[in-house]
Parts: structure tokens; sequence; C-alpha cells
């Protein structure tokens, strides 16, 4: 299959990669760039578990070919924060007993983070509007959107 | 003496990790020079196979090996409880998930793309979809007759077992009672749905003989001796290394690609690698068993129940995997919570050409306690007496005798979390429905009991080992598998608490065959009980151990010590010594600070005529809930609104934990309701991607009020026991009968859907018109 140069940035960090076409961001982040924190779950758009954000937009990476990530920014869960330094929506969610197994949680982050960047100030039904993609089958989405309101609080304070 | 740590809100040990992405789950182990697995499944359910051509697939570049079962004659069966699953088929099928042929190659392309060129001729045979077609004697034979268990009248090849149960005499019983209610009342293929699909990767390392795995369980030693016993090795030959685990709720209970992995890395002689799909998982993997439950109960008009029959038959689809034990579960929680006098009983495990069916959360109690509570629904609808009050008029309390002959002695909470929910929730008595623009709301009750543990006399026991570590910290092995609900936060809580140090002292090694001990299964809502007793009494020596030490070392009575904090403090003077110190010394003297942990509390077999023994669980789990819905007259939707959810769990260890099980379950149950059903017709499954099985998202998910009954004299851990699957089985009745209460409609099976409703509300309406 044909090769095909992919120029992207990954995390703040500039790749260059030779692919097969075919390709798909899951895979040259997970295979390629050994970013195992995007998981995937059913490789066809409906569980959100492999959520990365592109150019400021949450997309299912099982769903973009790798070309179609050229010349773009992405964001994984590696680039929020790390175990010493969590980001504090990632705190959030330890402290709210929002993980359990913990698959789904990188995708659920990461659109709770793009959700929060585009409207700071969501309500609770904006924030169940905002994960809605995202699948999670232990949870009961209770102590998500706990946590995310328990973040979004915490800035608030911040802010005052 | 409060306790530190049992009983609060703990962060997850394993938190960290898993919200940055660093948790390592099967599939996120990567090596160079991988192997990439793929395995041909069947063309169709039932037929006989008359050959599987691999000639032309071995020709691709890139594959490196495709067999198939003429390659390994050598190969057992294999199966958690009869050993009638074949790794590839030799002589037919049985289902779509039966492997036919492993190809592995360089990369997933070219072992996916080597599938095609596999030529399979195969004569179909007629499909048994049906259960009750399967018993027919006139049926044909899905498995080998085996006459020795059958039951007369039945067919030898499809009847897998019968189950009886049998107390006082229900003839008796009918005879007084005031009305007789019987219903037939059914549940379907339901899948669980854990987020990290089926994956693996092996090695053999041929010096050594072991072949090692990187592999999800939920019960690493079990999984290792079936194995072992499959590909003709020791037990000791089989490392299993348990990876995060991205949920589980039973599936992880049966064998997927284990036995395949080490096959294929015994064969090929490298790392392999096996990511199942979820189209192949959900379509070859265990699934929750459908039961259909034929009740006749007696009541009085005062609302006494005084007998109860149940004829319960359960699809176990293609392969016995733990449904003999799932279906009698079914069976021996017919009745539920509640006084019965006379009752009689008979389950049936039935072989289809459906996907096989094994574990799921709840094993047979949950379709039980959607049948009983819809049962109990019915009765008091009949007798004119308020749901909520017929079931406090009739639950357990010390001294009420379960369906096998257990009298309860200990940890009884039913009545407790009827009334603190009914307080919490505002529960009016004999309250109608309201309709507001269209939209009806309705208020539904239910139930449920949960017996922890395997119990019925089997094995059932965890180990856990501790030591203090050169740093001071107290290092934590147990095989016990976290799938996500929190079981080694609470051990490590125990010990915490125990030895009266800070959470982050204490460290879990990770679960590995070759360096913990068994724990048994994450399964019956064991854990808790088991593995949390184990690390109690672990613990427990272990702080023995520190006493006798720092006594020899200072010369002080036992009395005068006090441990906390990591150190040995002689109280009222400055003399402390570090356990990392004492460790030290200890380890000098040949005398490590080591110390282990066992529960291995005994349960008794029920006599196999009657079903009755005398201790069958060691704990049983109640759970309440009180839920509205509101359902749309023009759409036929239901939206649940709110459940107010009030287990009895005995003692909580960790209340986070307690909380997200209870929520967890009760958003899995609002599937269960109202979604979820996988569509098996004629074997094949038509729905077997998450856009056509639907589960809960966010937009679903209720207002969940979680409240918690402390009995505190339960057989766990400082009084406490699980509740990982009761958590879940209240939810799904509540809402059918918050169905019923609003509409006035009963559904005698789940899900109930939209179209269900509008049709039943439309038909309803021509009527009275």
């Amino acid at each position: 299959m044909a090769k095909v140069k992919v120029n992207l940035k990954v995390n703040g960090k500039e790749h260059s990669l030779e692919v097969e076409a075919a390709t798909r961001l899951l895979d040259l982040l997970r295979d390629e760039l050994g970013l195992i924190g995007t998981k995937e779950g059913c490789g066809k758009g409906e569980c959100g578990t492999c959520t990365v954000i592109m150019d400021g937009k949450t997309v299912n990476s099982c769903l973009v070919l790798a070309p179609q990530a050229d010349g773009r920014e992405i964001m994984t869960i590696e680039g929020l924060g790390s175990p010493e330094a969590l980001h504090p929506l990632q705190e959030a969610f330890i402290k709210k007993g929002a993980v359990q197994c913990g698959y789904c949680t990188p995708g659920i982050i990461l659109s709770a983070f793009d959700l929060l960047e585009k409207n700071p100030r969501p309500t609770r039904e904006e924030i169940k509007e905002g994960i809605s993609g995202n699948l999670c089958r232990c949870t009961g989405y209770v102590k998500i959107v706990e946590a995310i309101e328990f973040f979004n609080e915490g800035r608030g304070e911040h802010d005052k | 003496m409060t306790n530190k740590f049992v009983g609060k809100r703990i962060d997850r040990v394993d938190a960290r990790d898993k919200v940055t992405g660093k948790a390592l789950y099967s599939a996120d182990f990567y090596q160079e020079d991988m192997l990439y697995l793929k395995v041909l499944r069947a063309p169709h359910p039932h037929a006989r196979i008359n050959s599987v051509d691999v000639t032309n697939a071995r020709k691709i570049p890139g594959v490196v090996m495709a067999i198939t079962a003429k390659d390994i004659a050598w190969v057992k069966n294999f199966g958690m409880i009869f050993k009638d699953q074949e790794v590839l088929v030799r002589e037919k099928t049985r289902y779509m998930g039966d492997a036919l042929a492993i190809v592995a190659a360089e990369t997933p392309a070219i072992a996916r793309q080597a599938l095609d060129y596999i030529e399979v001729d195969y004569e179909p045979l007629q499909v048994l979809s049906d259960p009750l077609q399967a018993m027919d004697k006139k049926a044909p034979y899905i498995h080998e007759p085996r006459e020795e268990n059958c039951e007369p009248g039945y067919n030898p090849g499809n009847l897998l077992c019968s189950h009886r149960l049998e107390r006082g005499d229900v003839e008796k019983g009918f005879a007084e009672a005031d009305k007789i209610i019987e219903n037939e009342i059914r549940t379907p293929h339901v899948e669980h749905v854990a987020l990290q699909p089926e994956a693996g990767v092996a090695k053999y390392d041929k010096d050594t003989g072991v072949c090692t795995m990187w592999v999800a369980t939920q019960w690493l030693h079990d999984i290792q001796a079936d194995v072992a016993q499959a590909l003709n090795l020791k037990a000791e030959q089989v490392q299993i290394i348990q990876p995060a685990i991205g949920g589980a709720f039973g599936k992880r209970e049966d064998v997927s690609v284990h036995i395949i992995i080490g096959l294929m890395s015994i064969l090929t002689g490298r790392l392999v690698k096996m990511e199942m799909t979820r189209e192949e998982l959900m379509i070859t993997q265990n699934k929750r068993h459908p039961i259909i439950f034929r009740y006749k109960t007696g009541v009085k008009k005062d609302g006494t129940i005084t007998a109860w029959e149940a004829e319960v038959i359960g699809d176990t689809g293609a392969y016995a995997s733990t449904g003999s034990a799932v279906v009698h579960q079914a069976l021996y929680m017919c009745t539920g919570p509640y006084n019965v006098p006379h009752l009689k009983g008979v389950s049936y495990t039935v072989y289809t050409n459906n996907t096989y069916a094994g574990a799921m959360r709840g094993f047979g109690a949950t379709q039980a306690a959607f049948a009983y509570e819809t049962q109990m629904d019915c009765i008091a609808a009949e007798l004119g007496i308020d749901p909520l009050e017929f079931r406090r008029k009739n639950a357990y309390e010390l001294g009420s005798i379960t369906p096998n002959g257990q009298i309860l002695t200990t940890s009884v909470g039913i009545k407790e979390t009827l009334d603190k929910a009914a307080e919490i929730f505002g529960y009016e008595p004999g309250r109608l429905s309201k309709e507001v623009n269209g939209k009806i709301r309705g208020v539904g009750v239910s139930s449920s009991m949960f017996g922890c543990g395997y119990g019925e006399g089997f094995p059932d026991h965890s180990i856990v080992d501790l030591e203090v570590t050169r740093e001071g910290k107290i290092l934590v092995r147990s095989a016990a598998a976290d799938v996500g609900q929190g079981i080694l936060t609470v051990v490590c809580q125990i010990v915490a608490e125990v030895l009266d140090i800070p959470m982050d002292l204490v460290e879990m090694a990770p679960g590995d065959t070759h360096a913990t001990r068994n724990a048994g299964s994450t399964s019956a809502t064991r854990q808790t009980i088991f593995s949390g007793n184990a690390a109690k009494l672990a613990a427990e020596e272990l702080l023995g151990k520190i006493y006798h030490r720092a006594s020899l070392e200072l010369s002080k009575h036992h009395p005068q010590f006090l441990v906390r904090d990591g150190e040995v403090v002689l109280q009222g003077t400055e003399t402390r010594i570090s356990l990392a110190q004492l460790a030290r010394i200890s380890r000098e003297k040949g005398d490590p600070l080591q110390a282990e942990g066992c529960y291995f509390p005994r349960t008794d077999v029920p006599d196999e005529a009657t079903g009755q023994g005398r201790l069958v669980y060691v704990a049983y789990t109640f759970n309440t809930h009180i839920t509205e819905v509101e359902i749309d007259k023009y759409t036929g939707e239901t939206k649940v609104l709110r459940v107010v959810a009030v287990p009895d769990v005995g003692r909580v260890i960790n209340r986070v934990g307690v909380e997200g099980q209870s929520e967890g379950g009760t958003v899995m149950g609002l599937g269960m309701a109202l979604m979820e059903k996988q569509v098996i017709e004629e074997g094949i499954t038509k729905n077997a991607d998450l856009s056509t099985y639907l589960i809960p998202t966010s937009l679903d998910m209720p207002e969940i009020i979680t409240d918690i009954v402390e009995s505190g004299d339960a057989a766990g851990p400082y009084g406490a026991k699980g509740v990982g699957e009761p958590a879940l089985l209240p939810a799904a009745p509540a809402i059918i009968n918050a169905i019923y209460n609003a509409t006035g409609i009963r559904f005698y099976h789940t899900p109930v859907t939209p179209d269900e409703i509008l049709q039943a509300l439309q038909a309803r309406a021509s009527k009275n018109f």
C-alpha cells in the first residue's frame, strides 16, 4: 500500500511520519507515537473511547485517517497532565470518584476539557450533552458529571 | 474507636494512572516483532464441517502461520464447568462464534486479509434458536447425548442439566390461598459492553517452558488452570499477568483470547497479539442468559403469601460456560427476599445454537429479580394493596428462611431499605399517576436479594500476603481482579486501618499467577468479603509480628507499644523505631516481617432433590429502589427521572465505591429495562455493534440518590458484605413497575421499547373508544 507523508503536531510536539494511507489517526497515535492513553472501544465511532482533540474540536480518532490529520494539531490525554503533574480536571475525576475501570476516562476527560474551553460555565444539562458521545458502562455518569461541576466550581473560586 | 479509613471516601489507588492514560490494558502491550492473530469464525450457526482449507491463506506474503483443527489434534477442549468447547472446531459448528482457523501474520491487516482466502466446505444443519424447541426430544442434538444427566422426556443432547427446589407442601399452600396468580416472565440476551474489547499478548520461553501472557481475567488462577489443561501444560507453565481491566461484568470470567494466544506463541515461537473487534466479541463471547420464568403464587386477601411454584428455563446457547450455575441461581433466588412457607421449583439449562451465555452481573439473580418483582407487583395490584406495603408485609427479617432453607441469623436489612427508600423518596401509598402536557408520570418499587460468594459448598477462598519492605512500606500481594469496582483500594484501606498507616505507604503488587496467590474470582459479589477478610487477617498477623519484634528489640511488653504512621512508639516516651528499621532487623534475624491471611469459610451443598441446606451463602445483600418515570404519550418514550437506591451492605468500606456501584448498577438496569437486547434470530446476531445495540448515555442518566443501610453484622470485614451485583438487581423491575403505575399497562419482559408502549397505549385507547 502506498505510503503517505504526514506532518502533525501532537501535544505541542512536531512529528513527521510516513504511514500507509489507510492508517487511522488512532493507530498513528498508539502504534507510531506510543500514546496508548487513546483507547479503541469499537472502531466505528460509536463509543467515544478514542476521543482526541484536533484543532480545537473533539474527534473519534478511529474515524480520522492519518492523512486527514496532516498539518493539524492534536491533543491526547498525555497532553493534559501527567501522574506527577495532574491537570485540575484530572484531579477532580479522582476526588469525585469518577473513575472505575478507567477505559473511557481519557476520552471523557478530553470531551469535558473541550466543552469547558468553549463553554466555561456549562449547566448540568450542557455537561451531560457535552459528554454524551462517550459511553461509560461503570459509573452511570453521575460522578463524572459531578467531577466536571466540581472542577468548574474550583475554577470559579480561582477567578474571584 | 473510630475508623480512619474504613467507611470513608477514599481515592482509588489506581486512579492517577487511569486519568492520565498511563494505565496499561491488555491491548497496550507493544513490542517489536510481534505477530498479530485473527480467527476465522463459523459460516453458519449449526453446520457439519467437511473441510477447512488454509492453503491459499498460507501463500500470502506476511502470513507466518495458518492452522485448523487438524493441525492441533493434541489440544483439549475447555470450559469453566464442562469442557464442552473446542479451541478450533473439528466436526461441526454450534454457533456463529465457533473458531475454524487461526492466522498469524506480520501485521493485523495481513492477518485480516488472509481470512478471506480460507475455504470452508460445510453442510448446514437445523438451527435451534428457541430453548423450548431444543428441549423437545424430537430436536436434533447440538452436543453428544449425555443420558446420565438427562431428565426422562427431554432431549439428551440439548438439556445440559436440571435443578430442583422444594420446601413445605405447595398443594397445601395453594389450598389455603384466596387467590392464585400465574404469569410467564421473560428476559432476553444482554451484552455486557465492557468498554475494553478482549485482547491479549503472549510469549513462550522455550528454555523454561513457560508461556507468559498479559491478558485481563476475573480469575487469574482459574483461567490459568483452563489454559494449561487445554494446552497440555502444567499450571506453572502458564503465567498470567493481570493488566488494568477495562470493565468486566462477568464477561471476563470466560476464556476469550487466552488459549489462542498461548497456543500460537508456542507454535510460532514468537510474541503474539490478538485483539477482538467489538462485533467479533459480541457474537463470540458470553451473554446474559435469556430466562423464561413460569410462576404460580398463592396469596391470602390480607397479602400473606401461602405458596410459590416456579419453572425456570435458561438458554445457555452453544456451550455451557457457567450456565448450569447461572440458571439454578435464578431458581434458588426465585421468590426474592419474601417469606414463602410452601415452595416448589425446577430449572432447566438448555443448549441452543445461540451465542453461549455465561456470567453477567447478577448471575441469574438479575433475571430472577425482574421476574419476582414483576410477580410481586402483579399480586399487589390484584389484591389492591400498595406495592411497597405488600413487599414490607412479606419481607424477610431475622429468622426468615431463604428458598434454600437457610435460616437468616445476621444482617437482614431489607425492611430498613424499604423504609428508608420510602422516606427519602417521599413515597405516597396508593399514589395515582399524573399527566402533564401529554406526559404521564408513575412510580415503581422493587426490592431484591443476592447471596454473596459462591456458596453451596463450592470451595471459596482468598489469600492475601503482606510484607514490610525495606522502605518501611507495606507491600500487598493479592490476585483479586480489580475490574473497576475498586477491590484493590478496599484491600489497601483495610491494611492501612489495621496497621494505622497512611494509604500512600500501602502498595499493591500487580496480579500475577506466579507472584500472587489465589484470590478466587471477582464475581459473586465476593471480593470485599473474601479478599477483604483475608487482608484484615493478614494485617492483624503482621501487626502481631511487628509487636513481637519490637518487644524483642526494646525489651518492653506489647501493651506499651503503639503502631502508628509507619513507626512503633513506646508510649509515654521518646523511644520509637521505624517500620523500615524493624523490617531490616527482622530480615537480618531471618524472620522477615511477612504475614498471610486466608479466608475460607464453610458453606453447605444443598440437597440435590430439594435444594435445601443450612448455610448455603455466607451473606445476603438486599437492595430497594423507588423510581419515578415519565412517559411521553405521543412518542412512547420513557424517561427515568429519579431513582432512590438503598442497598443494605452490612458496613461501608469505601463510600465512594459503594455509591459508584449503586449508580453504575442503576444505569445498567435502566439499559436492561428500556433498551438492551441482543437480537439473535436463527442463531445470527442482528445488532452486533453499539449503533444498533444501545446502552445508556449521559443523556439517559436520571437523578440517583443512594443511601446506605449498614446492618453491621455481616460476614465480611467490619461487618461488610458485597454490593457489585446487588446494585443492579432492583433497577430494571422498578422501572417496569413504574411504567405500570403510570399507564396501567403491564409488561412481562425486558426491554420495553417506545414502540411497544405506543402500541399498547393505542390498543387501549381504541378499546376504550
